[in-house]
């Protein structure tokens, strides 16, 4: 008897991040303290800069912010508890995968390897949607006012959405240094210099209007600056004008302009980072560095 | 089946000084660049080292065959693994596997294999059970979920670790992880097997059942065909309709066993000697450069020498040779050569 080759084996793209999904839930209920503790950690920042906001500025404080000081700083915490993890995950998928041996195997399997980082993402922010509640719940405990309608929220999703896709071509790029800067040591110089960044000065915990002029410019290099003024102009009551510099390109739109900005950074950072993240790819497996043994 | 033609691997990479720091590699690195001073160890400070792993390697393995590849360690078997399952890219040289190119036609050739690697643990998760784990790579490598099921289950049973089907991975022997990596590559039926070292840390039972497995069901039943990677000469022997020897990155001899063991050309004996003393097997070692002798002590303090007789000494004429070297022989028993006389014959002189 003899077999002939068959055509190249098929994989269901839907079923396989069902199944990541799947392992990394089995996973996380065996680490049930290490989940519980990073919950804690994440209420005890929440509510540190809750108590800050309310020391300083009392309750529904509308210093320099034009809203409700609350809701600007809950919306930014979501924002950048889930573009952070779209950040970290790619990386992070790479980094266990090498170290435990597993990335030799899932580049033998059919399916590109693209879809093991996304399976990733995606369990990453659903597990990351937990503590996305929490600071909802915290907010609304703290004197929260959201302006709800059916626009806010369209705009919210939509600039969320597009400032996912640039967070994650960083993601992408984070995780091709990899292979491409042999950053193998659980930190990589693209998560450490956005992460930083990402919080110091595209808005998160206090307005871009309060940082030096050149810092304002630097944080436009981000799309987490104009996703986050874009969904803050809908949600947070009293909030508007220009509070970014490239508003003054064009005084009556800015959330026209947040929105051309995000959506080309966006695109370009995907582009990038996925061409990045695949360089990194072909060199692991020029070199041999699939795998800590050749 | 797989046509590898001049395959050559050459892996550069960083170079681990002893007593010297990353940074202090850096400075003489500059210092060879800024004052010309170049030695040539440091012609780049990352990828200064190279490791030539394949050195121009052609073979053919036929469908339906089992072929082994024989080699010290470190010969270069298991790069040549991975590069015909497109793990890693060759430096220089083509491949062929299952009629697919491993340069251009990456999906193909993943597609039409199935690989099971040396290593006892590779990329299970030690807290999910051990039919969950099997299942999973099922599913990666493309079977649905039920067959992934079945699979997972019939892959336990090869390995004789179906009662521990529920049990955490992390839970399992190190030679029990090794059952369960083979298992891992015996869950997808692709027309190609490539086996590196795949009955390294099993217990003699263990291994038997392996071998039984590959040359009873995948091979003679299925008609599948086996590229195994091993240094165990008996398996080779047992197992392999041809054989290639790999040592240093080269194939330094090729053929069927039989043709090998005849291309030894010369009488192998075993000595029975009451006692073999260090030095007097290296004096008869240096008295004798044509012949290859191997020792080891037995449990009652007697020695077993096995020589093989490469310049052309009659069997009959041993004894008094290795009286006169301080030797007292018991028996001389001659015996026919072995894969393992061909190994040592050939990889020990290129050594």
């Amino acid at each position: 008897m003899r077999l002939k080759p068959r055509a190249p084996r098929k994989y269901d793209a839907w079923g396989l991040l069902w199944l990541y999904i799947a392992r990394n839930f089995r996973v996380l209920t065996y680490f049930r303290v290490s989940f519980f503790t990073g919950l804690l950690s994440a209420a005890c920042g929440a509510l540190t800069f809750l108590f800050i906001g309310q020391a300083l500025l009392g309750a529904g404080g509308r210093a320099n912010i034009g809203g409700d000081y609350t809701s600007f700083l809950i919306i930014g915490m979501i924002f950048n508890q889930l573009y952070g993890t779209a950040l970290r995950a790619p990386y992070d998928a790479i980094h266990r995968a090498y170290w435990s041996a597993q990335l030799e195997s899932i580049v033998l399997s059919p399916a590109p390897l693209t879809l093991l980082v996304n399976g990733e993402v995606l369990w990453a922010l659903l597990n990351s949607l937990v503590r996305v509640g929490l600071y909802v719940v915290l907010g609304f405990a703290f004197g929260m006012r959201l302006s709800v309608s059916a626009t806010g929220l369209g705009v919210l999703a939509a600039a969320f959405a597009v400032g996912l896709v640039g967070a994650l071509g960083l993601g992408l790029l984070s995780a091709a240094t990899f292979s491409l800067l042999n950053a193998k040591g659980n930190t990589d110089p693209v998560q450490w210099g956005v992460s930083t960044l990402q919080s110091l000065i595209t808005g998160i915990y206090f307005p871009v209007t309060v940082l030096p002029r050149w810092l304002q410019y630097v944080a436009l290099g981000l799309p987490h600056t104009y996703a986050l003024d874009a969904a803050r102009r809908f949600m947070v009551p009293g909030y508007g004008g220009v509070t970014l510099p490239i508003h003054a390109l064009c005084p009556g739109y800015p959330l026209a302009l947040d929105f051309a900005a995000l959506t080309i950074l966006a695109l370009l950072l995907y582009w990038l980072g996925r061409r990045m993240f695949q360089a990194g790819i072909a060199r692991a497996r020029k070199d041999g560095s699939l795998s800590r043994w050749t | 089946m797989i046509e590898a033609c001049g395959l050559t691997k050459v892996y550069t990479y960083q170079p681990v000084r002893a007593g010297g720091s990353r940074s202090e590699m850096w400075a003489d690195f500059l210092v060879s660049r800024l004052f010309g001073r170049n030695t040539g160890e440091f012609s780049s400070p990352r990828l200064s080292n190279r490791l030539v792993a394949l050195d121009a390697v052609s073979l053919t393995v036929a469908p339906g065959e089992v072929f082994g590849l024989l080699g010290p360690n470190g010969a270069g078997k298991t790069t040549l693994v991975k590069i015909l399952c497109g793990i890693i890219e060759p430096t220089a040289g083509t491949a062929r596997v299952n009629g697919h190119d491993v340069r251009r036609e990456l999906d193909a050739v993943k597609g039409s294999v199935a690989v099971v690697q040396a290593g006892g643990w590779l990329g299970f998760e030690f807290q999910l059970s051990i039919a969950w784990n099997l299942e999973f790579w099922g599913r990666l490598y493309g079977l649905p979920p039920s067959l992934a099921r079945r699979r997972a289950r019939a892959a336990l049973e090869l390995v004789g670790l179906e009662r521990y089907a529920n049990d955490s991975a992390g839970r399992l022997s190190s030679g029990m992880r090794q059952r369960l990596a083979i298992a891992k590559g015996f869950i997808l039926e692709a027309p190609l097997f490539l086996l590196d070292e795949p009955t390294t840390a099993l217990d003699p039972v263990g291994a038997h059942q392996v071998r039984e497995f590959i040359r009873g069901r995948l091979n003679r039943d299925q008609g599948r065909t086996v590229f195994l990677c091993t240094h165990n000469m008996a398996e080779a022997e047992q197992l392999c309709d041809r054989v290639a020897i790999l040592n240093s990155g080269r194939i330094i001899a090729s053929g069927r066993p039989t043709e090998l063991v005849r291309m030894v050309g010369h009488d192998v004996v075993r000595v029975a000697a009451a006692r073999a003393p260090a030095a007097a097997l290296e004096q008869l070692r240096r008295a004798r450069p044509g012949w290859r002798v191997t020792d080891r002590e037995l449990f009652d303090g007697s020695s077993e020498l096995r020589i093989a007789l490469a310049d052309g000494t009659g069997a009959d004429a041993v004894g008094a040779i290795l009286a006169g070297s301080g030797l007292r022989a018991t028996a001389v028993e001659p015996l026919s050569p072995s894969l393992e006389d061909v190994f040592c014959l050939l990889a020990g002189k290129r050594q």
